[in-house]
């Protein structure tokens, strides 16, 4: 390994998936991960260790810690950002906050022959109804419906623009995506193909996670490690019905008025 | 030796250095009552968020209270469990990787042997056996120490915790939150006899306590009284010395039972202000000394979890990078079980 060359220690917790990367340059020198739920707690730090060890890459050399901060699982999101928080501030070393979406664009642009003739991306994370952000890209990374908190009824609806086409479909929640969509397409009310990305690429991975924060170093897109905070992209639900009940207050007001 | 304490169990964010195990270098404490005011009561999400955002800026706080760099620190102590599983994993999973980066020991701690440990952050430690009464939003216990790590669980509430009591009539009552203490402010100003609260029977549990038939009890009267504010304070003033009486009750026995030498309150309750007097007046008359915390380390503070995890620590017991939070800890983890 080159003196100069970057080298991060990626994080990716954002769904089942769970696991850690050393990326160097633009290679995955070492990476660990295992897609069981309920894990992520115990078994993240290990394989953080595991995957320096097995890089032989000394934390003092890392340019910086990556991870993959949202939107996913709420508490996987913060299991990622509190590690890496906690090893940047240790190893006084900066965060960079890798958009999972980005992660999920880029492993389904490179996927299978399924997905090559489609134009287009669909991001669907979060299968816990009160948690699914949805997204919509092009090939090459454009935004075409902005990553927001959405059930999948109210994403389908927003592809209607886009049809008729294909769609690949990645993230945790794609096969739900892709069974609704489907679903209204045997009704005849929305012309769009939904191909899921193939498996070993429809979940965010940490070795992309580091290949993508290398670039993001380059770029200067990092930050102090008390600022990985986690991108949720949806309130509370408690806080969604205080905003409400507070509206409503308001208009209660006015009409007393 | 240097710890650093962390204690995300519950809706605050609370960091501490102590030294030795009792000497308190820095305690900072970032609440979130503001936060959760408006429901009523606490919001796991939220809290979890807030920690999220907030464990970094109080850790360096600390830090520069303290005087001192990452650097210096020798170990980290962090509660694992019992609490709020969001906010939990926040603090383990920023605790153990700053010791694991460091390349300090960590020790994990139970958010009951750090309220325990409280007693602890002095120059002249209570002796053993101690017996420990533990009062909290979360917890009513009888616990005797015998040593460090050695604790016999004498008895547990079989249903609501004091705390817990008190937060809920309080809120009942249209006290401010967190009611408990604002009970205890009305309660100074009411007849405590106006309202009476007999003694609920457990049956099967020795030492154990029961709460929730005095809660329904205290509720039931203000639906029948109204909201006065005399009212207010005659409820306030009877439930709590009905809670009192009933934490302290079998005290007396126990210590004459077990050889305790000293007798000691700690928790979130462990403020209150009839609580205290009432111990006191226990103590002299059993004759042991009563050890209780300042208030600041009553409620939840890095300070007791350093503490703990400093004896812990000497004790040779080191948590691994793979610990994890658990929001129900079953106190036959850490402590041996009542016989
Ligand atoms: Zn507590």
């Amino acid at each position: 390994m080159l003196a100069d060359e970057i080298a991060v220690l990626a994080i990716e917790t954002t769904t089942s998936l769970m696991g850690a990367a050393v990326v160097v340059g633009e290679e995955v020198v070492a990476e660990g991960f295992v897609d069981k739920p309920k894990v992520h707690s115990y078994r993240l730090l290990p394989t953080c260790d595991r995957v320096l060890r097995e890089a032989g890459v000394d934390p003092r050399r890392l340019s910086a810690v990556a991870v993959s901060i949202g939107p996913g699982s709420f508490t996987g999101l913060r299991i990622g950002c509190a590690t890496a928080q906690g090893l940047a501030h240790a190893w006084g070393k900066r965060v960079v906050p890798v958009p999972t979406f980005a992660v999920l664009v880029e492993q389904a642009r490179k996927g299978g022959p399924g997905g090559s003739r489609a134009p287009s991306i669909a991001a669907v994370q979060g299968r816990a109804k009160a948690q699914t952000v949805t997204a919509l890209y092009s090939k090459g990374g454009k935004e075409l419906v902005p990553p927001e908190g959405r059930s999948i009824e109210e994403f389908a609806l927003a592809l209607k623009p886009f049809a008729p086409s294909t769609v690949i479909a990645a993230g945790d929640a794609a096969d739900l995506f892709a069974e609704y969509v489907e679903s209204q397409r045997k009704e005849g009310l929305l012309d769009i193909q939904v191909v899921l990305a193939s498996e070993g690429d429809r979940l965010p991975l940490p070795g992309t996670v580091g290949r993508l924060a290398v670039g993001m170093v380059k770029q200067g897109l990092s930050v102090e490690p008390k600022a990985a905070i986690p991108l949720y992209y949806r309130k509370h639900q408690a806080e969604v019905l205080a905003a409400r009940k507070a509206s409503e207050a308001r208009q209660d007001e006015k009409r007393e008025l | 030796m240097r710890i650093l304490g962390i204690d995300t169990s519950c809706d605050d964010t609370s960091c501490a250095v102590v030294e030795d195990g009792h000497r308190v270098l820095s305690n900072v404490v970032s609440s979130q009552v503001d936060l959760h005011a408006r429901f009523g009561g606490v919001v796991p999400e939220i809290a979890s968020r807030r920690h999220m955002e907030m464990m970094i800026p109080v850790v360096e706080e600390c830090l520069e209270r303290a005087g001192i760099a990452l650097a210096d620190l020798d170990a980290v102590a962090v509660t694992y469990g019992p609490g709020l599983l969001g906010s939990l994993l926040v603090g383990v999973s920023y605790g153990k990787s700053l010791a694991y980066g460091l390349g300090v020991p960590l020790a994990g701690v139970h958010h009951l042997e750090g309220h325990i440990a409280a007693n602890f952050l002095r120059e002249d430690p209570p002796p053993f056996p101690l017996l420990n009464l533990v009062v909290s939003g979360g917890h009513s216990d009888l616990i005797l120490m015998r040593g460090h790590g050695d604790y016999v669980v004498l008895g547990e509430t079989v249903d609501d915790a004091a705390g817990e009591v008190f937060d809920k009539v309080a809120r009942e009552l249209g006290l401010p939150y967190p009611g408990g203490p604002y009970l205890d402010k009305a309660a100074e100003l009411g007849n405590e006899d106006e309202v009476k609260f007999t003694r609920p029977k457990i049956r099967g549990h020795k030492y154990g306590f029961s709460f929730s038939g005095t809660k329904t009890r205290a509720l039931q009267e203000l639906e029948k009284r109204g909201h006065s504010q005399e009212t207010v304070r005659d409820i306030a003033a009877g439930l709590r010395k009905a809670i009192v009486r009933d934490l302290l009750y079998h005290v007396p026995e126990i210590l004459v039972e077990t050889g305790a030498r000293a007798f000691a309150i700690s928790g979130g309750v462990a403020a209150n202000s009839l609580l205290r007097r009432e111990a006191e007046k226990l103590a002299a008359k059993v004759g042991v000394p009563l050890y209780v915390p300042p208030r600041e380390y009553c409620t939840d503070n890095g300070a007791m979890i350093a503490s703990a995890g400093y004896f812990r620590l000497k004790a040779g017991v080191v948590s691994g990078p793979d610990l994890s939070a658990e929001a129900s800890l079953p106190l036959s983890s850490w402590a041996r079980t009542s016989s």
